[in-house]
């Protein structure tokens, strides 16, 4: 028979259409409206999981997010997702879930052996054995742990759905629509407030939903916030942290009911809301109460099974017992009843109250002064043992539904983080929200005020508060529902039954964590209630402890002889349910973690088989090669051309800012170790920038356009610290001076002209304009025009040959770009692409990242002569510290292989000693290359005695490859050190 | 998540801001020695509680602002243009 | 010889059709080409240029937050004493020239035409799209017609500029990030659907 445990009337579901999903291979039916857990306890299915440590057989526990054991894992491949609580996973057609943490099936786990040596795996357990030898953590006890024990098995495939972020402002939000929450958001939304109400499930209502005399209520409350336009409702919604300055982070499950997105549409959606005021009326949990085998599939939350069967129609039993501690668990006892569910006893463990003489009016069998004292059964309760807490022996009650309440605790997790340090209520026997530091209140539930009128009116008030402090006052007043409260007597504190006996009586289900793992946490000195926590992992599972977190407590507590106010209870911190990477990762993954840059030539570059790298932001050409070419072949010939010919690089990624004003000399002056003010207009000069420590941040030209503007250059992957350098100290050091920054790295493309035939290139393609180097010499700046539009020609050179730097508005990139190759073909123009550019300026010797990286001095780097000896700039002082000034720091040189056998290859990172044996290094190796002038590996290193070891014979060696070669120091100025072919 | 007040700009998420480090200290003057500029670029009180600071709102209006933040609690009592001075935090507020 | 037809930074991929779901709310996305010019006032000029540029141009130089035109031109407040000038393109620096013939001695002057595009988007969703990477709030009682922000966003320095009550929104943002830029914005109005028009 389909769905046995299936109620014949009531419920939220939508009984004309049939759902078909799979458990474990097993093919079930449920309805629209279901949960998977409501679905499968419509099926008998009571087994759904194994428990972490102990791999004891688990049952669904609760009716929502605060589930510690019905973890399963849906869907299938690519959408495979662990660790979802069967409790909120919405059921739709052909879903496909399967329980975790058991092998080679649920039934029959071999794994549960751990359960029999569980007086060998105390808590602290791994702490104690596995601490010696080190090497075997890694190679024997961590597969062997991480095999036993754990939870679901993540996707192996890449995610193939689409998530994304969401920012959004309110004036109130309101987190949870039960009574409190629909009534704050209807106050604060009727008085004008922009507000969003956020709820977790599915459908709106909270507690609500399980109260069918009140359904109109929540219908009438629903219809009014509809019609409000600035009133947003967001369903499958949790609020899951709770941020400095009112900020709050929320999952949305956009699509997680569905197979499968909508084309276009995403699985889920992380929000960011600022919100001006924060209504929490996020409810309250109920408790268990630790006693022997309380973990048995068949022991359920007391309002679990009510919501169960008035939510769902469905019956967690046929045959309950009900333990209690508390008036208002009764409900339970009443409704399953009316849902034919036959209540075998209720045991309280007080000795009277109002609701014993209630239930008893109601005929049922009532045992006060009593308690649960263990539980018959392995994979489903068959039966509880029930014993008078005067003494006395045990009798056995035959049930397959134990429903227990150990009282409230409103779920103060969001407010917690505010940090608002919960409070103990001795009355209600539960913490509750403290004073708030954010702009924050708790409604109804969420702050120990019970029952539906009741918190209907506290949020109401919250909602209409929260709205008059963001500034909006008034709106209209609403009905609310009316409940007679039943006289209820107080709840006494029930935490834990103590009973001779093998059975372990948990306070953490997820973590397998007992009363007794907290009692030893104690013993052995750990009894700080965050020392506690760890030493156990007692509310670290994915629930954190929601379900028993204040029984650890207060098991503690009775450990440590003192009241539970005084332990308190662990803070509480986001998530407070677990979100997914993907939700938290939105759009920035894979190839958009960080958005792409592109040069203005970058379409070029791929038209033209470019072979692109990502560096830094930028997406850049690292050669062009030919049909056929392979490794280090197409660089070699850029580079060749370049030393032969003529080369095009484009160097676009430059940074370039441009620096103006009447004090923009002054100003230059103070941020270079050289001087700028005195520069002519139409000329460049090479600078060198310190940090104010003393080392060097960046080097470049700039060059003077104007009387009152400079173009600074920077190297691509400063050029965004040092505009931030550059504008801390023109708005908070020398705010006098009469300045203006503005990048405009974008605006224009520029490209290297190279080699040899250089000019004859630039000749070509500007015309009219002389580039002899009596018009424009080596450091000159002009002006002029290729293929119709307007360039900057710099006379500089990166690569050590005769080379300009041509600039044009980036809109003209390409017209330029191929108006030079035009005129280059005669010249024998080839373009060049990163490799090319750094194996040139490794030949050249000029300092790059590798060099500059931070721990460098100009003096390090053989640029003293940069450093002026008059005048004040940043980094001057500090520079000429003693450390900084130690002839025996490592300086810059250059080294070169003595062998011309490639295979013999150079590696940057290796260290330079005197003999492949000796294991005092004499610094390391920073850049290498092969060399298309020296027809070998060379390189720049830092090291020991720096230029005076020119001619010395030493070894590179990289033990991490077993790699030794023998090299020869030089100058870092491989080619042309006398610097005749960039003045030719 | 701070929110921090530019004077140029409102109310904006710290996404768009750098930290740069201590407002109380100032560059010394050119000639004032090394102990002066060591002082400058290393040495910080590092409060527990009330801190002047730059934050710099690079994703913004460029400019750097001041904050007077709580290094404890993280909020933030005032903000102020680089030119302007902070009121200066009151000791009895300070959380220890 | 007269400067060729410039190429934009978005051309790759900014092609005229339909993109993402077909919607009954489709917002609107075109590449605005205008001529961009930064203008940043000299210590203690800024009055002096307000007038200058006024007299000018016509232009009220707006405060913080807030876009100003006269005719075709545009200021879009950026900085403490900067603004973004745009009109439509005529040939390359023109606009420059002319504001700093307009602002001599009084302001920097610095041609941004090709260091920045432009983005047009509108349409009833236009706000739930740069919901998606917008940090700032463009709720109708706190933003609207004429009011900007410099802001990030998807990781992308933006200054937005609302255009109109559609609402409009025009996106200037760094012309080697447009693309990215585009590729997010397409991305996020994927769920509404979205008509890319030609450049106008």
């Amino acid at each position: 028979m389909s769905q046995p445990h299936r109620l014949a009337t009531g419920g939220r579901i939508d009984r004309s259409r049939i759902l078909l999903f799979r458990f474990d291979g097993r093919n079930l039916q449920g309805h629209p409206g279901d949960t998977l857990a409501s679905a499968l306890i419509a099926n008998g299915v009571r087994l759904v999981g194994r428990s972490f440590k102990y791999h004891r057989p688990r049952g669904i526990f609760t009716a929502g997010p605060e589930e510690p054991s019905a973890l399963v894992e849906l869907r299938s491949d690519a959408r495979r997702e662990p660790n979802v609580p069967a409790t909120v996973a919405e059921l739709f057609d052909g879903l496909e879930a399967a329980s975790q943490n058991r092998w080679p099936s649920l039934a029959w786990d071999v794994g549960a052996i751990n359960a029999r040596f569980a007086r060998f795996l105390p808590a602290g357990f791994y702490y104690k054995t596995f601490m010696w030898p080190a090497a075997f953590w890694e190679r024997v006890y961590e597969p062997i742990i991480r095999r036993a024990a754990g939870l679901g098995r993540a996707a192996r495939q890449r995610d193939p759905d689409a998530y994304e972020h969401m920012h959004a402002h309110c004036d109130v939000l309101v987190v949870g629509s039960g009574a409190a929450g629909l009534a704050a958001a209807r106050a604060a939304g009727s008085a004008g407030a922009r507000v969003i109400l956020a709820e977790q499930d599915f459908e709106l209502g909270g507690g609500l939903l399980s109260e069918p005399a009140h359904d109109d209520w929540r219908k009438a409350q629903l219809a009014a916030l509809r019609e409000m336009p600035e009133v947003r409702i967001l369903p499958r919604t949790t609020v899951l942290g709770y941020y400095d300055h009112n900020v709050l982070g929320a999952a949305e499950r956009v699509s997680d009911h569905l197979p499968a997105p909508p084309p276009h549409g995403v699985r889920q959606r992380f929000w960011t809301i600022r919100a001006k005021q924060v209504v929490l009326a996020t409810g309250a949990i109920e408790r268990l109460i630790a006693f022997p085998d309380n973990d048995r599939p068949g022991v359920m939350l007391a309002s679990a099974a009510r919501t169960y069967a008035r939510r769902f129609a469905v019956a967690a039993g046929r045959r309950a017992v009900l333990f209690t501690n508390n008036d208002e668990a009764y409900q339970t006892a009443f409704t399953l009843a009316e849902s034919g569910i036959g209540i075998e006893r209720i045991v309280d463990s007080r000795e009277t109250s109002a609701a014993v003489e209630e239930a008893r009016r109601r005929g049922f069998e009532v045992l006060p002064a009593s308690e649960v004292s263990g539980i018959i059964g392995g994979k489903s309760v068959e039966a509880a043992l029930v014993r008078s807490r005067h003494g006395g022996a045990a009798r056995t009650v035959v049930a397959d539904l134990v429903c227990v309440s150990g009282g409230w605790s409103p779920a103060l997790h969001l407010a917690s983080q505010t940090p608002a340090k919960p409070v103990w209520n001795e009355k209600l026997a539960c913490f509750v929200p403290g004073t708030p530091v954010q702009a924050e209140r708790s409604a109804g539930a969420a702050r120990g005020v019970f029952g539906i009128g009741e918190a209907a009116r506290d949020g109401h008030e919250a909602g209409r508060a929260a709205a008059a402090a963001a500034g909006l006052e008034g709106g209209a007043t609403i009905a609310l529902p009316t409940e007679v409260p039943p006289a209820a007597t107080a709840i006494e504190a029930c935490w834990e039954v103590k009973a001779d006996g093998e059975g372990k009586s948990f306070v953490d289900l997820q973590h397998d964590v007992t009363a007794g793992d907290i009692r030893l946490a104690h013993r052995e000195g750990y009894s700080h209630v965050e020392h506690a926590k760890r030493y156990t992992t007692h509310g670290m599972a994915t629930d954190q402890g929601k379900t028993g977190g204040l029984v650890g407590a207060a098991v503690l507590a009775a450990a440590r002889g003192e009241a539970i106010e005084r332990v308190g209870v662990p803070t509480f911190r986001p998530y407070v349910t677990p979100v997914t990477i993907g939700a938290i990762a939105g759009r920035e993954t894979g190839r958009h973690l960080k958005p792409v840059r592109r040069s203005p030539l970058h379409a070029w570059h791929v038209r033209n088989g470019a072979v692109l790298l990502e560096t830094g932001l930028w997406l850049r050409p690292l050669y062009y090669p030919r049909t056929g070419e392979a490794g280090w072949t197409p660089i070699l010939r850029e580079a060749r051309a370049v030393r032969q010919a003529v080369g095009l690089c484009d160097v676009s990624t430059l940074g370039k800012i441009d620096v103006q004003g009447p004090d923009a000399g002054p100003f230059l002056d103070r941020l270079y170790t050289n001087t700028f003010s005195t520069l002519p207009a139409g000329r460049a000069r090479y600078g060198v920038m310190l940090r104010e420590d003393g080392m060097v941040l960046d080097d470049g030209t700039t060059s003077r356009l104007g009387e009152q503007h400079y173009l600074v250059t920077t190297t691509t992957a400063k050029a965004a610290e040092v505009l931030e350098h550059m504008e801390f100290h023109a708005q908070t050091v020398w705010p006098g001076l009469d300045v203006q920054l503005c990048s405009v790295t974008d605006q224009w493309a520029q490209m290297a002209v190279a080699g040899p035939r250089a000019r004859q290139t630039l000749q070509a393609a500007v015309g009219g304009r002389d580039l002899s180097n009596a018009a424009l010499p080596f450091m000159g700046v002009a002006e002029g025009v290729i293929a119709g539009a307007p360039v900057r020609i710099f006379r500089v050179s990166f690569s050590g040959e005769l080379a300009y730097e041509v600039a044009t508005p980036a809109g003209y990139a390409e017209h330029v770009w191929e108006a030079i190759l035009a005129a280059g073909r005669a010249f024998g123009i080839v373009p060049y692409g990163l490799e090319a550019m750094g194996l040139l300026r490794i030949e050249k010797g000029h300092v790059a990242g590798p060099e500059i990286n931070g721990q460098t001095t100009a003096r390090d780097l053989g640029l003293h002569r940069m450093l002026k000896k008059t005048g004040d700039y940043i980094g001057r002082v500090n520079a000429g510290r003693p450390g900084l000034m130690d002839p025996s720091r490592p300086s810059l040189v250059g080294i070169r292989a003595l062998t011309d056998d490639f295979d013999k290859r150079l590696r940057g990172g290796a260290h330079v000693v005197s003999a492949p044996e000796d294991r005092h290094s004499l610094g390391w190796v920073t850049s290498v290359t092969r060399s298309v002038e020296l027809d070998r590996w060379i390189g720049l290193a830092m090291l020991e005695g720096g230029i005076d070891r020119r001619g010395q014979r030493l070894y590179a060696v990289f033990p991490l490859k077993d790699e030794v070669v023998e090299v020869e120091i030089t100058s870092p100025h491989h080619v042309d050190p006398e610097n005749a072919r960039v003045r030719a | 998540m701070h929110q921090i007040d530019c004077p140029w700009c409102g109310v904006r998420d710290e996404a768009e801001f750098k930290y740069r480090g201590d407002a109380t200290v100032t560059r010394p003057a050119a000639g004032a020695g090394a102990d002066a500029f060591h002082d400058y670029v290393h040495t910080r009180a590092n409060p527990k509680g009330w801190h002047a600071e730059w934050w710099h709102h690079t994703g913004g209006c460029r400019q750097l602002v001041k904050v007077l933040r709580n290094t404890l609690t993280h909020e933030i009592r005032q903000t102020a243009r680089a030119a302007e001075p902070l009121a200066a935090p009151s000791p009895e507020t300070t959380p220890t | 010889m007269s400067a060729p037809e410039p190429r934009s930074a978005l051309s790759a991929v900014l092609r005229p059709g339909h993109s993402g779901a077909k919607g009954e709310t489709p917002v609107a996305l075109a590449e605005r080409r205008l001529a961009i010019v930064q203008l940043q006032a000299r210590k203690v000029q800024e009055a002096a240029l307000a007038a200058a540029i006024a007299s000018a141009l016509g232009l009220t130089l707006p405060p913080p937050g807030q876009a100003s035109s006269a005719s075709e031109t545009t200021a879009v407040w950026v900085q403490p004493g900067a603004w973004l000038v745009t009109a439509p393109f005529t040939a390359p620096g023109d606009l420059a020239r002319r504001l700093a013939g307009a602002a001599a001695g009084l302001a920097s002057v610095t041609d941004q035409t090709f260091g920045k595009a432009v983005l047009r988007l509108s349409g009833e969703r236009a706000r739930d799209v740069l919901a998606k990477g917008c940090r700032v709030d463009l709720h109708p009682r706190v933003f609207g017609p004429g009011r900007t922000a410099v802001t990030t966003i998807a990781q992308i320095g933006c200054v937005l500029v609302q255009a109109g009550e559609a609402p409009t929104f025009d996106l200037v943002v760094p012309s080697t990030l447009a693309e990215a830029f585009f590729e997010w914005l397409e991305a996020s109005a994927a769920e509404f659907g979205c008509e890319i028009r030609e450049p106008g």
